[in-house]
């Protein structure tokens, strides 16, 4: 009998250790009682009057845990420290860290060397351009020059001879010659009489080499060679002057096409990112006008922003809707349904703005023939625009009620649209 | 001599002065007068029979349109006589055209139309990006 109880009992335990951890949860399962952010700003974490709000749990009038992004208590239903879903984003007052850009300083001057006052001045001027120097340091020999009273030779350039110097040769006492371990950028014409200063040459060839480019933009950098570089700052607007006219004059000197594309988008989203409207309009109008039209979104956005002006802008309303149209393959499912409706839209709309002015134009102004034709020329395509956006709202289970509106007040008759 | 004349001179004032009756073979005229929810006359609104080809703009300046007969384009004449019952087309651009009967009685046949503005849709448009140029590297070609 004592065996038996034993065996149960022992039975019943084995199958309890098995199976409870089995019916417990996994740590996924408690995701909602420690919401991510639980701020209603958006923030991971936040003060609300004399309480802090973090991803841990919060605590009720009665001091009951409850998830800290609950905007009322579980159990009394009253309000929590995240109740108002309407404040807006807190202020942070704290210190602000992780890595700051550390910026390059220009190098300094560096001081002239003294020159050896018992050297005789060569009066012989010689065109010799100091980058020359620094640049092609091979011939030199890598021994350092002792100070000798030789009387110096002509030096002829080493490498490609430079033009005609603009400067005018004088003899001057020695000019201390800097060492230079690094290529000038601009080389200059300026004559140096050439001294025989003992120059210091640089012997390791490894330190010659073209130091490359910094990786980020530094503060005055205007540069635009590297258009992804300045991709994000042309997203938030802060293209620099000096950057801007960098990519304005590229796309005046640069042959390919495709390149002007890509330094036209880049002045295009710095517009937007500004809110400069009026220089986005120009900068897009001149992208379609003279580089590129085959980008639907291009056209469409285009065509948007027309439409929210007068009639003056309608016909270019549709004429960018057209050209969107021609491309609308490039998009798919549900963007290229409602984009398309909603181009034959903005045409159909456009054309009626016209019309309508038309029709008041030659009832109430001037009673002439051409008016009558403009009129009605604008009432055809007005209504062929709107059959047309009516045909493409059925075939898209889409709103036909202002296309059938403006279709019948178009054609006069129910029929023509709903043949 | 004189008392002849001076009666016939009477004679003939009264015949003059005599109304024309109406005519069974003319029809009756029909007022249409279009005007929008501001009660202010639509100057570019036309009416037309749905069975006609042509549209009859409004006079533009009180927004009415009065005819007793129409031509249809078989070349018969439809005359408004009393009893009869008529369907017009009232449509002008960027108002909803509206269509209705009436029966038209022996005088006095004007109806006033209201047209109302067609709404335009407030529908927010939702813009794409406008994306960087960015080289797309060629597909291999598979041999």
């Amino acid at each position: 009998m004592r065996m038996r109880n034993a065996v149960i009992s022992g039975a019943l335990a084995l199958v309890a250790a098995t199976s409870l951890p089995a019916l417990a949860g996994g740590w996924s399962s408690y995701n909602a009682a420690f919401p991510g952010f639980p701020c209603s700003d958006g923030w991971a974490a936040c003060r609300s009057g004399e309480k802090v709000v973090s991803p841990g749990m919060s605590r009720d009038s009665a001091g009951r845990p409850i998830p800290s992004d609950a905007r009322v208590g579980w159990f009394d239903l009253q309000p929590t420290a995240v109740f108002s879903p309407f404040t807006g984003l807190s202020s942070y007052s704290g210190p602000v860290g992780g890595a700051v850009a550390a910026v390059t300083p220009p190098p300094e001057p560096v001081a002239p060397v003294e020159v050896p006052t018992e050297v005789t001045p060569v009066a012989t001027p010689v065109a010799v351009t100091p980058t020359e120097v620094a640049v092609r340091p091979t011939p030199v020999t890598p021994t350092p020059v002792t100070p000798t009273p030789v009387t110096p030779t002509p030096v002829t350039p080493v490498s490609k001879p430079v033009g005609t110097p603009t400067g005018t040769p004088v003899a001057v006492t020695p000019t201390p010659v800097t060492p230079v371990s690094k290529p000038v950028g601009t080389p200059t014409g300026t004559p140096v009489a050439t001294t025989p200063t003992p120059v210091p040459v640089a012997t390791d060839t490894t330190a010659m080499k073209a130091v490359t480019p910094p990786t980020a933009p530094t503060a005055g950098d205007d540069s635009c060679d590297d258009l992804v570089k300045i991709e994000p700052q042309a997203m938030l607007g802060q293209l620099r002057t000096g950057q801007v006219k960098c990519v304005e004059a590229r796309i005046g000197s640069e042959g390919a096409q495709t390149t002007k594309d890509k330094l036209s988008r880049v002045l295009i989203a710095n517009a937007e990112g500004k809110g400069d409207k009026v220089e986005w309009e120009r900068l897009v109008k001149r992208h379609l006008e003279d580089i590129d039209r085959s980008d639907p979104d291009m056209c469409f956005k285009y065509a948007t922003q027309l439409s929210r002006g007068g009639t003056g802008r309608a016909s270019g309303v549709i004429r960018w809707a057209d050209y969107a149209l021609e491309n609308k393959q490039r998009w798919s499912g549900t963007t290229y349904t409602k984009r398309v409706y909603t181009l034959y839209r903005l045409k159909t709309e456009a054309a009626n703005k016209i019309w309508t002015e038309a029709e008041e134009v030659y009832a109430t102004k001037e009673h002439t023939e051409e008016n009558e034709a403009k009129a009605a020329k604008w009432r055809g395509m007005t209504k062929d625009f709107a059959r047309e956006w009516l045909d493409y709202a059925k075939a898209s289970d889409q709103d036909t009620k202002s296309a059938l509106a403006i279709c019948v007040s178009a054609a006069g008759n129910r029929a023509f649209c709903e043949g | 001599m004189r008392t002849i004349f001076m009666m016939l001179a009477m004679v003939a004032g009264v015949s003059v002065a005599q109304a024309k009756p109406p005519s069974p073979d003319e029809g009756v005229p029909v007022k249409v007068i279009v005007k929008d929810d501001a009660n202010a006359p639509v100057a570019t609104a036309v009416v037309r029979h749905p069975l006609e080809q042509d549209r009859h703009r409004v006079n533009s300046v009180d927004g009415s349109w009065e005819t007793s007969v129409l031509y249809m384009p078989d070349g018969t004449e439809l005359r408004f006589t009393p009893g009869q019952t008529i369907e017009l087309e009232i449509s002008a651009p960027g108002y909803v055209t509206q269509v209705f009967q009436y029966q038209i009685k022996k005088r006095r046949n004007v109806v006033e139309m209201k047209l109302k503005k067609i709404e335009n849709e407030v529908e927010q448009i939702e813009e794409p990006m406008i994306t960087f140029g960015r080289d797309l590297p060629r597909e291999p070609v598979q041999e």
